[in-house]
């Protein structure tokens, strides 16, 4: 599992964390521990000692039978938090049964129930509560099924509008292709994706109730003597609320805190559900090899925009290392091409670079340079400013990149108020200026429409806008035309191949496609396995290419010349998983040329010309040109 | 023995000014065994198209036909027993990232593939087996898929739809998330389905070069329609229409 239990304790450990937490216990251990310490001190009549002021025996005084008052308000403490616990699971069941059930119900009983639902959300509890009050008259059980009743239909609101949104998505779709019951479907599918926030409200709604109850008792709908909670002391002792105020106030103050208490809870429940989405941009970087004193002073060094040396990203959670020493340079008006299988570690690596790798993943290099900063020794604030405006993402799905309830135009200009702080209008005017320099038509009306209303190549489109808002140095693509159309996809490598001219920015070029990638590289990196294992110009990708797999993946590619009867040219096996890899060459286990050798010892990734370098035993010797001697020394 | 027919379908959008065709009077078959490629750009209205044959877009009118029954109209609700074939037509979603229960694992998304195989064909296929099928490790089983690439989603979202062992399936740009050496792995995997099986294909994508490898017949769609329909060979040897040619011209090929 991804979501590890040190990202939730991350929240736990904020002040409000750790205030809500001792709250909890403390709200908690009382309701379990005074009842059964203080229990009889509550409830023995003392006749000597009535209407008692503050003495050392009664530290708050008694009650008009003698009676010790702060014994009697711990002890209320039980049956206070039990009934509230007791109404919000029932409303909770009510009110999720009622959400749910359109769902399952056909289209117009279904409708009708959503009706329902909606008129008695905006009809107000109060009236409802005291409405249900007579039916189920006076009593806790009364008021307990009374505030349920009145509090399921938000329950009830909100499994419904949550729910649609998932009933909405292509897995529920699939699911109905397979004529998978809706029973089934509410059950399965649709429950488990909304539990988060339905769980969050029910922890806040236990402070709700714990309010409303005790103003039922209070009123004298509620809890019957002799049972007690505080809403019924605080009506007893308001009578002797002058002679002993603690009577009255003593109540008082446990409502107020065990209501904030549960509160609270809801409030730091939505920030772990929520944080975990949050964190996927902040990951851990650590530095581990000893940082040379170098970067900054060394000027732009041949104009190098990006340079990576030795990065690893490793997942301690899961022992897996998907990332292993990869190390590579970008320069200014460059575009370098990154192919490789699914899972060969390409987004991980770009992700790295823009401090994006997701919790808890370590992200590890002995050089991570961008413009000339090594970012992993700045400050937090600086390095977020740094990737902020050197530093340009685009994605393969613009859609999860793109807020869908924000115009697409604020969007854009809310990056430039962000890291360049332009004024709102400046800000609006550059995002209709970006939109139109990606050729989206009428920018001006665009920009104020909502993601949802663009189509991919659009949305694609904006994206790129919205990476030019603020002149980045390096642009990442990570597969930004895999979910394009071919049409589409020619104007946006155009449309990249551009912005790298006229900007003269660097351009990081991630695809799975190696067609795609020669199309707009000069330099393509082929990765395998977390390693880079072939650099080489695109020129040589076509005859001259030196790894097997590189070679391979080159004749995987269909066009329209192939022969149609037979199969296409596939690459047998699968990717080693990050957490098995093999000892020796990692491609070993699929290479037609492998022998004992590769698969006993891993070949390194050696210089064989200029912008070349290959990782394999057995290069054709007719490639790359003369070959340097730095890496040179074979295998024993 | 099945064919999937399309009748004059047409799908529109919204109502009055603001409505907007999507599919435009569009006839169609796939013939029993036989795999049609469908070629357009994004817009087109490929995937209303799919989504309408099974049901998931609301057909304004025509009908859909399998082996001669209408499984689907404009307006009318089928009953059950005909409702219940057109689980026969299963569909590969275009996006891995949404088309995956997050919540599910990889093998309980898979079984209910094969729960439906079961209930509709008395189909005995494995999530073992199956995720073999699709080359992915078995030990997958137990991941979700937000633990997987996006390629390896992709497969899992095709092997549950071939677990209900379907009449007809319909790919919706399933490749186009996938990597070109799995890719051709996955068309040959569909090749050797369709022969093995004889489940007949409409096969959506805007890659002429892989529909061309793996249909019997193209149909290049455009604005909700059908601008040129033909044998494979012929519509990328010799197409008519102006349209078709941009599309071979835009086949992503090694510059040489
Ligand atoms: N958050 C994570 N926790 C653990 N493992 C992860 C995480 N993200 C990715 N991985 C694993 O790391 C490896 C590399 O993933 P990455 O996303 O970089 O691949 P990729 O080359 O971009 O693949 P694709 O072409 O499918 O996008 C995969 O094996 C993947 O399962
Ligand atoms: S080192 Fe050996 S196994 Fe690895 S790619 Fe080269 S020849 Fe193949
Ligand atoms: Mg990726």
């Amino acid at each position: 599992m991804r979501r590890s239990t040190s990202g939730r304790a991350a929240v736990l450990r904020t002040p409000l964390g750790i205030s809500t937490l001792v709250l909890l216990v403390a709200v908690v251990g009382v309701a379990v521990v005074a009842p059964l310490v203080l229990g009889s001190r509550a409830e023995t009549i003392d006749v000597a000692a009535m209407d008692q002021g503050m003495s050392a025996q009664h530290l708050f005084g008694t009650d008009p039978l003698g009676r010790d008052l702060l014994a009697r308000t711990l002890v209320a403490t039980r049956l206070s938090v039990v009934l509230a616990v007791i109404t919000t699971v029932v409303a909770a069941v009510v009110g999720v049964l009622a959400g749910a059930l359109p769902f399952v119900l056909g289209r117009r009983l279904g409708r009708l129930l959503v009706a329902t639902i909606n008129l008695s959300v905006a009809f107000p509890s109060l009236l409802l509560a005291l409405f249900l009050a007579m039916i189920f008259g006076v009593g806790a059980q009364g008021a307990v099924l009374t505030l349920a009743l009145a509090m399921a239909p938000g329950f009830a609101r909100l499994t419904h509008s949550t729910a649609a949104a998932v009933a909405g998505s292509d897995y529920i779709a699939a699911a109905r292709l397979l004529r998978v019951g809706r029973a089934r479907i509410v059950l399965r599918h649709i429950l488990p994706n909304i539990a988060e926030p339905l769980v969050v409200n029910a922890t806040t709604t236990v402070g709700t109730a714990l309010l409303s109850l005790s103003g039922l008792s209070y009123l004298g709908f509620g809890v019957q003597a002799p049972d007690y909670d505080w809403g019924r002391l605080l009506s007893d002792g308001l009578g002797s609320i002058y002679t002993t105020p603690a009577a009255g106030l003593l109540p008082c103050a446990a409502i107020v805190v065990a209501g904030l208490t549960f509160i609270l809870a809801g409030e730091v429940a939505t920030q772990v559900v929520s944080g975990r989405s949050r964190r996927r941009g902040t990951a851990r970087r650590v530095v581990t090899a000893p940082v040379a004193p170098v970067a900054e002073d060394t000027g732009p060094a041949g104009d190098v925009v990006l340079r990576v040396e030795d990065l690893t990203v490793t997942f301690p959670d899961r022992g897996t290392r998907p990332v292993r020493g990869v190390s590579f340079e970008v320069r200014a008006g460059e575009v370098v091409g990154v192919v490789g299988e699914s899972g060969s570690g390409k987004s991980l690596t770009a992700a790295a670079v823009g401090a994006l790798v997701p919790h808890p993943g370590v992200v590890e290099a002995t050089r991570l340079d961008l413009a000339g900063r090594d970012v992993r020794r700045l400050g937090r604030a600086e390095r977020d400013r740094v990737l902020g405006t050197s530093l340009a993402t685009v994605f393969q799905d613009p859609m999860s990149a793109l807020n869908p309830a924000v115009r697409v135009g604020l969007q854009l200009a809310e990056v430039s108020r962000v890291h360049q702080g332009l004024s709102r209008r400046a800000a609006a005017a550059r995002a209709v200026d970006r939109l139109a320099a990606v050729d989206i038509p009428s920018p001006e009306r665009r920009a104020r429409e909502y993601p949802g209303t663009f189509s991919g190549g659009m949305r694609q489109r904006a994206m790129i806008g919205m990476s030019l808002m603020a002149e980045p140095s390096l642009i990442i693509a990570d597969e930004p035309t895999t979910a394009l159309d071919v049409t589409v996809q020619q104007g946006v490598l155009a449309l990249l191949r551009d912005v790298v001219r006229q900007r003269n920015a660097a351009l990081l070029f991630i695809s799975h496609d190696i067609a795609v990638v020669s199309r707009i590289a000069s330099r393509v990196l082929v990765m395998y396995a977390g390693q880079i294992i072939e650099e080489l110009p695109v020129s040589a990708l076509v005859d001259d290419a030196a790894h097997p797999y590189t070679r391979a993946l080159v004749a995987s590619i269909p066009d329209m010349g192939m022969d149609r009867r037979l199969p296409l040219a596939t690459i047998d096996g699968r990717p080693p998983e990050p957490d098995r890899l093999p000892v020796g060459c990692s491609f070993a286990p699929r290479c037609p040329l492998a022998d004992v050798g590769c698969a006993e010892q891993a070949p390194p990734l050696v210089a064989i010309g200029e912008n070349r370098r290959v990782a394999c035993w057995k290069p054709p010797s007719d490639v790359g040109g003369p070959r340097s001697t730095a890496g040179e020394g074979g295998r024993g | 023995m099945s064919v999937l027919e399309l009748r004059d379908v047409v799908v529109r959008f919204g109502s009055g000014a603001h409505a907007t065709t999507a599919v435009d009077h569009v006839d169609l078959v796939v013939d029993d065994r036989s795999v049609v490629g469908l070629v357009g750009e994004s817009g087109s209205g490929k995937s209303t198209l799919a989504r309408a044959v099974v049901g998931l877009a609301p057909l304004r009118s025509g009908e859909v036909l399998l082996d001669g029954q209408v499984i689907r109209s404009a307006g009318k609700r089928q009953d059950r027993a005909v409702r219940d074939r057109g689980a026969l037509i299963q569909m590969v979603f275009q996006d891995p990232y949404s088309s995956l229960d997050p919540r599910m694992t990889v093998g309980d998304s898979i079984a209910e593939g094969i729960a439906a195989g079961r209930r509709l064909r008395d189909a005995r296929r494995t999530v073992g087996g199956l995720l073999d099928l699709v080359r992915l490790n078995p030990d997958h089983e137990h991941l979700l898929p937000r633990q997987l690439s996006g390629g390896q989603r992709q497969r899992v979202a095709l092997a549950r739809a071939l677990a209900a062992d379907p009449e007809v399936l319909i790919a919706d740009e399933i490749t186009s998330a996938l990597d070109v050496s799995v890719q051709g792995a996955v068309l040959n995997l569909l090749r050797d389905i369709k022969d093995e099986t004889g489940v007949s294909v409409l096969f959506i994508s805007h890659n002429l070069a892989v529909v061309r490898y793996l249909a019997d017949h193209i149909a290049v769609m455009a604005g909700g329609s059908v601008v040129e329909f033909g044998d494979a060979v012929q519509v990328t040897e010799q197409p008519r229409n102006p349209y078709t040619r941009t599309l071979i011209a835009a086949v992503p090929t090694l510059l040489r």
